[in-house]
């Protein structure tokens, strides 16, 4: 048995990754997400239509700032892969902000040599209110 | 009243993670390098089919303009670079707020179980909100 001499550590519960911030988001960064992504919602790209809804300015795809997680979780631990990814929109980001997003360790399931850390995920606008919470399941690849 | 029924089932609908749209994707979402496997959030893309993208476009104009309200993705195995897999569709509308809950459940061409999508979508009545227009 030589599986647990190659295992990755598992991370501890509290630990928390370096933080990160992204944007200012311009329209140019919406419309390649709606591009790809398929939501070409006008509510992202037409600042009238936004502005009827009462923004001041095109509130950011929450799926991108979801997505924008991940990037920052395997930067922290590559050799993890996320077996689950959620995340509820709150205040939005608008065209022209910025965004911080921060990750903590809450949970270290293990059994058996494996693992799965659940950790926290909260997006912060640039003025401090929540824009999406969280979480991200991670284990061993190939685990 | 529209005689929409509340759940609608659909499937199965066949999507492949395609290495130049996963390379979009990435780009879109902020990693270093476009190169690379299949995000876990990639196969949001799905809304991109024309069946999912009808649904929402019906319910946006029974009800009113969708918003993103919620998402997870759950993974027996991890989404591979430039595999097809099938996509078996529930639609649940709700009422009261009004919402329209896409739930995907996701296999391999072999039919084994790979994962599960689902993205909560708001339905916001113009109305509602004074100068709004309908999407």
């Amino acid at each position: 048995m030589t599986a647990s001499n190659s295992a990755p550590p598992a991370p501890r519960v509290g630990e928390k990754l370096p933080p990160r911030t992204i944007g200012p988001f311009t329209i140019a960064d919406l419309a390649e997400y709606a591009a790809v992504s398929g939501d070409s919602n006008l509510l992202h790209l037409d600042l009238a239509f936004a502005q009827g809804f009462g923004f001041s300015a095109r509130p950011v795809h929450g799926m991108k700032l979801l997505a924008a997680f991940e990037p920052m979780l395997h930067d922290w631990r590559p050799e993890l892969t996320i077996i689950g990814l959620t995340g509820q929109f709150l205040t939005p980001v608008l065209e022209g902000e910025t965004a911080s997003l921060t990750a903590r360790v809450v949970k270290l399931d293990e059994a058996d040599k494996r693992f799965v850390a659940v950790l926290r995920l909260i997006a912060h606008t640039a003025s401090g209110a929540p824009a999406l919470m969280g979480e991200a399941r991670l284990t061993p690849a190939g685990g | 009243m529209n005689a929409t029924p509340l759940v609608q089932n659909m499937g199965p609908l066949r999507a492949t993670a395609s290495p130049d749209v996963v390379a979009a994707f990435r780009r879109a979402t902020g990693w270093r390098e476009a190169e690379g496997l299949p995000p876990a959030s990639f196969p949001v893309i799905v809304m991109n089919l024309p069946e999912i993208g009808g649904a929402v476009r019906s319910a946006a104009q029974e009800i009113g303009l969708p918003v993103h309200e919620a998402q997870h993705f759950e993974y027996v195995r991890p989404i591979q670079l430039g595999e097809s897999y099938d996509l078996m569709l529930e639609f649940r509308r709700e009422l009261e707020p009004a919402r329209l809950i896409v739930t995907a459940e996701v296999f391999d061409t072999e039919g084994i179980r790979v994962g599960r999508i689902v993205s909560t979508l708001r339905l916001i009545d113009p109305a509602t909100v004074p100068g709004a227009a309908r999407p």
